[in-house]
């Protein structure tokens, strides 16, 4: 079976989903059952890969031994493995509330055990999408999640069609254009699979259909890099339960901002070509737009909005880590994508557990004094803010710390001055939301108790933010150096004999 | 940087499809009418695929083939959520359905 573990950790939750479907027809508890078990089980899978990851490190798996397109080719790095865990222990958590969201809007059984069914085969396919290694196949599993993904909107959502279609549709449209990429990359390599494409790429130093086919697979990502923001899903923001929310923006978006990093650095190689001044002009206001979303969720009365908004900012600061594209920024961005993935998702559901109705207006006055009340909710709270501020020692401090390190290295101006900035208002936004947690005046509608088991979610993912940046000495050795850049990396380089001469 | 202005006529039928279904997908206001935009985008890949073909081997068919599979699945879908949103609001029209779900 350990020859196999690739292949069992991809596909764990999609037979769990074919289970929970099974089984929900004759018993909704068991079908639950089924799932937390699919879900738990490929933790334990991807627990037993890690000996082999640590010590030999990618394990390449290929499915009936066929080279791609016609086979699929599935590589595990250590970091792969480790966003793994962290997508599934977020599935974890959507998944218990998606039972208790069940309850309070009155889903019906048979729609919440499809809800179940479809959420397995969402996380099926982004697992797959972190470990396949063809163009191809990577769309595929895309248009697979996207399916899956606007199943699940649906199935929770009363009036979801409209914005299910326009999910489904402008998604599909940005995996139709990362198609469209490979294929033109095809077209002057001979070539998809990705690690072959970098080697092509290589030899042939044709900088000019680099940057085309980079333009192309960048713009891919737009769809789901702008969800949900407000002024593109604020029907669909309005109306899909928070927790559903925060599992497609943390999981859904930070896998794809992860892809991009794969294809801009493992595939690509952009670091190694020089590219246009009216280029890097345009990441540049792309990297602040993205984080002038902070300032816009300053302004929000509504927590929902506010979250939605910095859900989306925060992708700012993973741009600026690839426009700087040195090692320490891209330390940097990878430990910043795993506590945003934490982060993100904590917040969104963090609105679900305090509203009293599954959608509608969360106004920020209804969570004045909240601290004061409930004294672990209010610190869960805390953590998620520090996280996003930077303050130690979170996840999100270290994150920046090294994102900050890679700026000043490559002394870039225009992009510490935005980064800067944005850290300044983030503390005194974070510091005037505490302020409101911890006012001495009550709002009305604390008065009704949160449970423990509704918290005790969120409290895991704000102790794995903690544990994050705890930790970060052996998560940047064991996992974040490992997943850069062959030239970022420090490893002896071996003296290939060639042509009787030791060349390195 | 030289642009090898042949392979654009060469490729013309595939770039006419692309840009049609990418234009089309974003100005229509009839939902069934951008659901079909995407499948003429797919289109003009599977012709791009088509016109590689007789230079590069099997590879290009059986990819053509495949993301012809893939427009079929999702059209499919995309065509289901039109009927159930035709069904409800008596029209296709994106603005007027959007209009009367924010009332």
């Amino acid at each position: 079976m350990n020859a196999h573990l690739p292949l069992l950790m991809g596909f764990t939750p999609l037979v769990g989903a074919w289970l929970a479907l099974i089984i929900g027809f004759f018993s909704y508890r068991l079908s639950r059952w089924a799932a937390y078990g699919a879900l738990l089980l490929d933790f334990y899978f991807i627990s037993l890969s890690l000996p082999k990851l640590f010590s030999e490190g990618s394990w390449h798996y290929s499915l009936g031994g066929w080279a791609p397109p016609w086979g699929i080719e599935l590589v595990v790095t250590p970091f792969s493995a480790f966003l793994a865990c962290f997508i599934l222990l977020l599935a974890l958590a959507a998944f218990y509330y998606l039972g208790s969201f069940g309850l309070m809007a009155g889903l019906l059984k048979n729609r919440e055990s499809l809800g179940g069914a479809l959420l397995l085969v969402l996380v099926s396919s982004l697992l797959t999408l972190l470990w396949v290694r063809d163009g191809f196949t990577l769309y595929l599993f895309l248009e697979i999640s996207l399916v899956a993904a606007t199943g699940l909107l649906v199935c929770a959502t009363r009036q979801g069609w409209l914005d299910g279609f326009y999910f489904l549709l402008g998604g599909s449209l940005g995996a139709s254009i990362l198609l469209a990429g490979f294929l033109f990359l095809y077209s002057t390599t001979g070539t998809l699979h990705l690690d072959d494409l970098l080697a092509q790429l290589f030899i042939s130093k044709n900088f000019s259909i680099t940057l085309a086919a980079g333009s192309l697979l960048a713009l891919s990502w737009a769809c789901l890099f702008n969800f949900p923001r407000p002024a593109f899903f604020t029907s669909l923001l309005n109306q899909t339960p928070p927790f559903l929310l925060g599992f497609l923006s943390s999981v859904m978006v930070r896998v794809a901002a992860y892809l991009l990093f794969v294809l801009l650095f493992l595939v690509l190689n952009v670091p190694g070509i020089s590219q246009p001044g009216w280029l890097v002009g345009l990441e540049y206001l792309l990297a602040v737009f993205f984080l002038a979303d902070f300032i816009r969720a300053a302004r929000q009365k509504d927590f929902l909005h506010s979250v939605a908004f910095l859900s989306t900012a925060q992708l700012g600061f993973l741009f600026i880590g690839f426009i700087s594209g040195n090692k320490s920024a891209l330390a940097g961005t990878l430990m910043e994508l795993l506590g945003q993935m934490l982060v993100t998702g904590g917040l969104f559901m963090a609105v679900g557990v305090l509203s009293l109705k599954p959608t509608g207006a969360h106004p920020f006055s209804k969570l004045t004094g909240l601290g004061r009340h409930d004294f672990w909710m209010g610190l869960t709270l805390i953590v998620f803010t520090f996280s996003i501020v930077g303050v130690p020692p979170t996840a999100g401090f270290f994150g920046k710390f090294y994102l900050l390190q890679g700026i000043l290295e490559n002394r870039d101006w225009f992009l510490f001055v935005p980064a800067a900035l944005t850290l300044g208002l983030n503390l005194y936004s974070g510091f005037r939301f505490m302020w409101l947690l911890y006012e001495p005046r009550k709002s009305v509608s604390l008065n009704a108790h949160i449970p423990f088991s509704m918290k005790a979610p969120l409290m895991a993912l704000a102790l794995a933010v903690l544990g994050l940046g705890l930790f970060h000495q052996d998560i940047l050795r064991h996992f974040i150096e490992p997943a850069l850049p062959k030239a970022y990396q420090n490893l002896p380089v071996p003296n290939v004999p060639f042509l009787g001469k030791q060349v390195e | 940087m030289a642009v090898n202005l042949g392979n654009a006529f060469h490729y013309i039928v595939p770039l006419a499809f692309c840009l049609a279904g990418f234009h089309g997908v974003f100005f229509y206001t009839n939902l069934l009418g951008k659901a079909a935009s995407w499948c003429l985008f797919q289109m003009g890949l599977i012709s791009f695929l088509f016109l590689l073909a007789p230079q590069a081997g099997p590879v290009p068919s059986a990819l053509s083939l495949l993301i012809s599979a893939v427009t079929f699945a999702v059209g499919i879908v995309l065509t289901v959520f039109c009927l159930k949103l035709g069904r409800r609001h008596k029209t296709l029209d994106a603005n007027e359905i959007a209009g009367r779900g924010s009332k």
